[in-house]
C-alpha cells in the first residue's frame, strides 16, 4: 500500500459510481503516473483520493449478432483510485470481460461500444482516434489476459516480446530494451531472467508465462492495468504468488488495477472495492469489507454463500437455481428475479435503479434499497 | 489391513509415458505421471484425490477406468477381501522366495507365481481377459472435467447417453433403451425430452449433467469424477455437487473424486489423498487430514486455499516456485526444492508413505514416525496433537 493511501479517505472517493458524470479532476494530467512531487501530506492524500486514475461512466457495449442484440455490457460505471484495486466479479457471460475489452477498445466484432465514457487522465479512451489509443495501450493502460499461452506470441522469445512493447512506447535503444526486459522479468520473480528472456513461451510453465504476461503489462509503468482472470488458469500455490506480485507492483508504482474475475476469494484478498456484475449490469458496488460482511443484493449474498471454504465443510452451501438469462432476450424488470429467492411482483415490473445507499455503496434491488430507505 | 468392504483396491499403480524424439524415433525420456500409487475405497464412500496440475491425478483417473494401460500395478475392483489378502500373501511369499536359491526354491517360486497369475486373471482389472474386462468396464465409469470437450457435438443427447447401453447390450430394444436414457436424464435433473437435442443447445452446467447421465446410464458401481465442477460457475457448482450427492444415495454409488479445490474435496470426501508429482504424499480420513495436515505440501495447499473473506489476513504465498517436471523428478523427497522444512536427508533419500497415526499415512522425513509432529498451525483451529502412531508400512509403499 502506498504511503499516500489513507484508509480513512472520504467515503466514495475511490468508489465505483454509476452514470453520474464528473469533471475530470485536476491532478490527473498526462504526467500523473509518475510519483507525485512532495506536497503537504494531507493535500497529496486528498488529491489522490479525489482523482480516479480511471473513471468509467455508463458504459454500454453490445454485440450485434444475427440472433439479435446481445447487451453484454449495459450501463456500467466505476472508478479506480491511484494504487487501488477494483474487483469486477461475475459469472461467465455476465459481461465482465467485455467491459475490460471495451475500455481498451479491443472489443471484437460484432461487438461495439454504444455509449459511455472511460476517462483516463483527462482523455476519454472511447472517443479517441485508434492511433492515439494504440499509443496509450501498454503505456497508460494495459491488460493481463487470462490464458497466458494465447496472449504470448509463440514465435517470439519472451525477452523479444517485452522489448517490442518497450520499442513502441519508449526511446530506449535495442540494447537498453533487452536489458530492461531482463530487469522486468527479474522484477516479476522469474528465476534466471537473462536465460528466460531467451526462452520461447512453450518452454515455460503456466505460472512463468503468467509472470511474463504481467512483465509485459507492467513494462511501461501503466496507470491502470486491467487484469482479466490473471490467476484462474493457475494452481493455488501459484495463484497466491501472482496476487502478491500484483500487490507489490502497485505499492511500487501506484497503478490502479481492475481485477476481472469470477473468484470472490481473489477479490477478498486483493481488492479494495468490489463491483458485482450480473447479466450486463452492476448490481452491487462498495468497499470489499463492507460488501462481503453485509451483502445487500440477493445475488451477492447467494454468490458468497455458494463458495465452499476449507474448514467450513459443515456450512450448508447456497444453491442458486436456474442460470444466467440470455443477454439477447432479457426479462423485463430485475434481471435476477427469476433466480432470486426473495423476488416479488414488483421486481418483475421495471428494472431497479442503481441506488446509492451511503458509505460508498450502491445496490440495484428494490427490496434492499427499499429497506434501507425505510 | 483388512480388505473387507473395499470396492476399489489399487496397488502400486504406475503409468509412464515415453517421450520420443529423433530419427529413428526412440525413447529419450519418460514422464512418470503416476509413480506407485496405492489406495482403497470402501463401498459407498468417496475417496477424494487432490493435487496441483501435473501431479498425475487425471492420468490416475484414466488409468483406473482402463483408458490407459498401466505400466505396473494392479487394480482389484469389487474383489472379495480374502482374495485380495491371498494375492498380497502370495506377493510377499514370492518376494521372499525370490532371494532363495536352489531348484526346490525355484519350483516353489514358479508355483507361487502361477497361483498369483490365476488370481490376477480372475480379479485384477488389468489382467482380466478381454471379454471379462469388457463386461467389468460397465461397473466403473468416468466423468470428465470439460463439459465442452467431452461431448460429441454431432451426436444427440440420447445417442451420447445411450451409446454405452448399446455397447454393453443393455436394454432389449431401442424403445427400452430410450426409456432407460429418459429415466437417467430425469435423475440427473434434465428434461427427458432433451434426448433429441444436441450438446450445443445446453449450458455448461447442463452439459455436465449430460456427462454424468452418460456415466450413470450403465448403472455402474463406481464413478471416477475428474474435476467434475471446476469448469463451472460458482452458482452452478453447488447444483452439480447436490446432484452428485443425490445420485450417490439413490444408486448406491462409490466415488473417486478428483479435484484441485480442497474446499470442494473437504465437502464430498470421506477419505482424502494428496498427490504430488505422481505420488500420494499424505492419505487419511477427511477430518484427520484437514486438522493434522502432516505433510508440508498439504499444509501449503491448505494455506494457499483462497478464503472469500477480506477480514482474513492473507498469508504471503506459503511455498515458492512451482512443481518440478515429472520427467526428471528431484532426488530424495520430490517436494524438497519447495519445502520450507527440507533437511539434508530430504535431499537424498525418498521418504516412504508410512503410517504416522492410525489410518493416517504420510511420506515425510520430518513427520511421525520419523520425527515428532508439529503443531496444527494457524489456519484450522481444533487440530489435535496426534497420538504416537505405530510404524506400520503403508500398503504398497
Amino acid at each position: 500500500m502506498t504511503g499516500e493511501r489513507d484508509p480513512a479517505r472520504p467515503p466514495g472517493g475511490g468508489a465505483p459510481t454509476g452514470a453520474v458524470p464528473r469533471p475530470a479532476a485536476p491532478a490527473a494530467t498526462g504526467d500523473a503516473r509518475r510519483p507525485l512531487p512532495a506536497r503537504p501530506a494531507g493535500l497529496a492524500a486528498a488529491l489522490a483520493a479525489e482523482a480516479p486514475v480511471l473513471d468509467v461512466r455508463n458504459l454500454a457495449a453490445w454485440y450485434f449478432t444475427d440472433e439479435g442484440t446481445v447487451k453484454a455490457v449495459d450501463g456500467v460505471g466505476f472508478k479506480i483510485g491511484k494504487g487501488k484495486t477494483l474487483g469486477l466479479v461475475g459469472e461467465s457471460g455476465c459481461g465482465k470481460t467485455a467491459t475490460g475489452l471495451a475500455v481498451l477498445g479491443l472489443l471484437p466484432p460484432p461487438g461495439r461500444v454504444v455509449r459511455g465514457e472511460a476517462v483516463l487522465g483527462r482523455r476519454d479512451l472511447l472517443r479517441m482516434p485508434e492511433q492515439d489509443l494504440a499509443a496509450m495501450r501498454g503505456r497508460d493502460v494495459s491488460m493481463i489476459f487470462q490464458e497466458p499461452m494465447s496472449a504470448l506470441d509463440p514465435l517470439m522469445t519472451t525477452g523479444a516480446q517485452i522489448a517490442e512493447c518497450l520499442e513502441m512506447h519508449t526511446d530506449l535503444d535495442r540494447r537498453q530494451r533487452a536489458e530492461k526486459a531482463v530487469e522486468l522479468l527479474a522484477s516479476v520473480g522469474v528465476p534466471e531472467p537473462a536465460l528466460r528472456a531467451k526462452a520461447w513461451p512453450h518452454e515455460l510453465s503456466g505460472g512463468m508465462r503468467q509472470r511474463v504476461v504481467i512483465a509485459m503489462a507492467l513494462a511501461c509503468d501503466p496507470k491502470v492495468v486491467i487484469a482479466d482472470e490473471p490467476t484462474t488458469a493457475l494452481d493455488v500455490t501459484v495463484q497466491a504468488q501472482i496476487l502478491d506480485l500484483i500487490e507489490d507492483t502497485q505499492e511500487r508504482t501506484g497503478m490502479g488495477v481492475v481485477l476481472v474475475t469470477h473468484d470472490l476469494a481473489a477479490v477478498a484478498q486483493a481488492a479494495d472495492e468490489v463491483a458485482v456484475m450480473y447479466a450486463g449490469v452492476l448490481v452491487e458496488t462498495g468497499p470489499v469489507k463492507d460488501v462481503f460482511s453485509r451483502p445487500a443484493h440477493p445475488y451477492t449474498k447467494a454468490l458468497l454463500g455458494s463458495i465452499p471454504v476449507v474448514g467450513q465443510a459443515d456450512r450448508q452451501l447456497v444453491t442458486i437455481p436456474g442460470r444466467v438469462p440470455n443477454l439477447a432476450r432479457l426479462p423485463s424488470g430485475c434481471r435476477f428475479a427469476d433466480r432470486c429467492p426473495l423476488a416479488e411482483g414488483a421486481c418483475r415490473v421495471a428494472e431497479p435503479d442503481f441506488i446509492d445507499v451511503g458509505a460508498g455503496r450502491k445496490v440495484r434491488c428494490i427490496l434492499a434499497t427499499g429497506r434501507a430507505a425505510r | 489391513m483388512n480388505g473387507d468392504g473395499f470396492l476399489v483396491d489399487a496397488r502400486g499403480l504406475e503409468k509412464r509415458f515415453a517421450i520420443k524424439a529423433g530419427f529413428p524415433r526412440r525413447t529419450v525420456a519418460e514422464v512418470r505421471a503416476v509413480d506407485g500409487v496405492s489406495f482403497e475405497v470402501r463401498r459407498g464412500r468417496t475417496f477424494g484425490l487432490v493435487g496441483e496440475s501435473g501431479c498425475g491425478k487425471t492420468t490416475l483417473a484414466r488409468t483406473m477406468v482402463g483408458l490407459y494401460r498401466p505400466t505396473a500395478g494392479s487394480l482389484f475392483f469389487d474383489t472379495p477381501a480374502d482374495k485380495v489378502e491371498l494375492v498380497l500373501e502370495l506377493r510377499a511369499r514370492i518376494a521372499e522366495a525370490g532371494t532363495a536359491r536352489g531348484p526346490a526354491a525355484r519350483a516353489e517360486l514358479a508355483g507361487l507365481e502361477e497361483r498369483l497369475e490365476v488370481l490376477r486373471r480372475e480379479y485384477d482389472v488389468y489382467s482380466l481377459p478381454k471379454r471379462k474386462l469388457a463386461a467389468k468396464r460397465r461397473e466403473f465409469q468416468l466423468v470428465f472435467q470439460d463439459p465442452w470437450g467431452s461431448l460429441d457435438p454431432r451426436m444427440t443427447v440420447g445417442h451420447i447417453v445411450g451409446e454405452g447401453l448399446v455397447v454393453h447390450g443393455i436394454g432389449g430394444s431401442r424403445a427400452e433403451r430410450a426409456d432407460l436414457v429418459r429415466e437417467t436424464l430425469a435423475s440427473c435433473g434434465l428434461d427427458p425430452d432433451a434426448i433429441d437435442r444436441y450438446p450445443h443447445e445446453f449450458s455448461g452446467g447442463q452439459r455436465q449433467r449430460i456427462g454424468i447421465a452418460r456415466a450413470l446410464a450403465l448403472r455402474p458401481k463406481l464413478l471416477v469424477l475428474d474435476e467434475p465442477v471446476s469448469a463451472l460457475d460458482v452458482s452452478i457448482r453447488v447444483q452439480i455437487l447436490d446432484l452428485l450427492k443425490d445420485i450417490k444415495d439413490a444408486y448406491g454409488l462409490t466415488y473417486v473424486f478428483i479435484a484441485h479445490d480442497l474446499a470442494v474435496v473437504e465437502r464430498v470426501a470421506d477419505e482424502v489423498g494428496v498427490m504430488y508429482l505422481g505420488k500420494i504424499v499424505e492419505r487419511a480420513g477427511r477430518a484427520d487430514l484437514f486438522s493434522r495436515r502432516f505433510h508440508p505440501y498439504t499444509r501449503a495447499l491448505i494455506d494457499a486455499a483462497p478464503v472469500p473473506d477480506p477480514n482474513v489476513v492473507r498469508r504471503r504465498a506459503p511455498v515458492r516456485g512451482e512443481p518440478p517436471s515429472p520427467i526428471a523428478p528431484p532426488p530424495g523427497c520430490r517436494f524438497h526444492p519447495r519445502c520450507p522444512e527440507a533437511a539434508e536427508r530430504c535431499r537424498v533419500e525418498e521418504p516412504p508413505l508410512v503410517q504416522a497415526a492410525p489410518g493416517h499415512y504420510v511420506a515425510c522425513w520430518m513427520r511421525p514416525p520419523h520425527r515428532a509432529a508439529p503443531g496444527p498451525g494457524p489456519a484450522l483451529p481444533g487440530g489435535r496433537p496426534p497420538s504416537a502412531g505405530a510404524t506400520v508400512r503403508a500398503p504398497g509403499a
